[in-house]
């Protein structure tokens, strides 16, 4: 990766969708088909880094993605109490949808840098839109193990995926100032 | 007033069937019934997607964190350090 890290919006013009493999079937077909339709009907914005160096009738090939929306959390049941104690509710949250490498640009530590490259574009967005928290899916346990690694912690199941959070309090201090 | 459209093919066993129950509900026209029919599974489906609900305990625990735990573990500090390296090559 010689330019800088610069991950932009997905667009199917510029960006050979079809070339993309990261080993997870599901991340596949939704780079591919659905990725670009989300993002036309405002469910979610896909964010891609591509590689400038290769050209294919006119579109490079996407080294990363990441997907973000913003959602809300409720709790099962919300006594009168606490609800007065909730000034925002449903509870305000960012999810990371999904987080994707191309199999053939592993092994140079993208998954940690399109991580954080994700949490500091969120960490941007929180200044005009404040959550509680961001929320990631977890496809399965090797992925459970790359965000406890970076201490998420989990937050239950969600369509048979265990989804998991970082407190916004906790990527705002890592982008304050005091950790670059 | 509706102007958009939405033309659509589906089996003669279907809209005969959805013709009768338009009609036991009391729906002018087939299209008023599909319109509602859509509308309704729409604003569901965009709730659920909208919004995830968590078990009480677990949700307390997560509005406890957000409060209490603001500092990066050294894993994501050594991520953000890895990253801005890349960054300044």
């Amino acid at each position: 990766m010689k330019q800088s890290i610069k991950f932009i919006e997905l667009s199917k013009t510029l960006h050979d969708r079809e070339s993309f493999d990261c080993g997870e079937k599901e991340l596949n077909i939704f780079i591919k088909t659905q990725a670009s339709k989300h993002m036309q009907v405002g469910i979610s914005k896909t964010m891609v880094l591509v590689d400038n160096a290769i050209e294919i009738d006119g579109k490079s090939p996407i080294c990363a993605f990441y997907t973000i929306a913003p959602t809300s959390i409720k709790r099962e049941s919300l006594p009168k109490d606490l609800a007065k104690k909730l000034p925002h509710y449903p509870v305000p949250v960012f999810l990371i949808a999904q987080l994707a490498i191309n199999q053939q640009y592993q092994e140079k530590g993208l998954g940690k840098v399109t991580l954080i490259k994700a949490l500091e574009y969120l960490w941007q967005v929180n200044s005009q839109m404040a959550v509680y928290a961001i929320i990631v899916d977890c496809l399965n346990e090797n992925i459970k193990t790359f965000y406890e690694k970076y201490d998420f912690k989990v937050l239950g199941e969600h369509n048979n995926k265990i989804r998991m959070y970082i407190p916004m309090k906790v990527v705002n201090n890592l982008f304050g100032g005091k950790y670059e | 007033m509706a102007t958009a459209r939405l033309d659509m093919r589906l089996n003669e066993d279907i809209k005969a069937k959805a013709e009768k129950a338009s009609a036991l509900l009391g729906m002018r026209t087939l299209t008023e019934y599909v319109v509602n029919l859509i509308n309704n599974d729409a604003t569901e489906v965009i709730a659920q997607h909208e919004s995830m609900t968590v078990k009480n305990d677990l949700f307390d625990q997560f509005m406890e964190s957000c409060e209490k735990i603001d500092e990066p573990n050294q894993n994501l500090i050594d991520a953000l350090a890895f990253t801005k390296a890349l960054e300044n090559k």
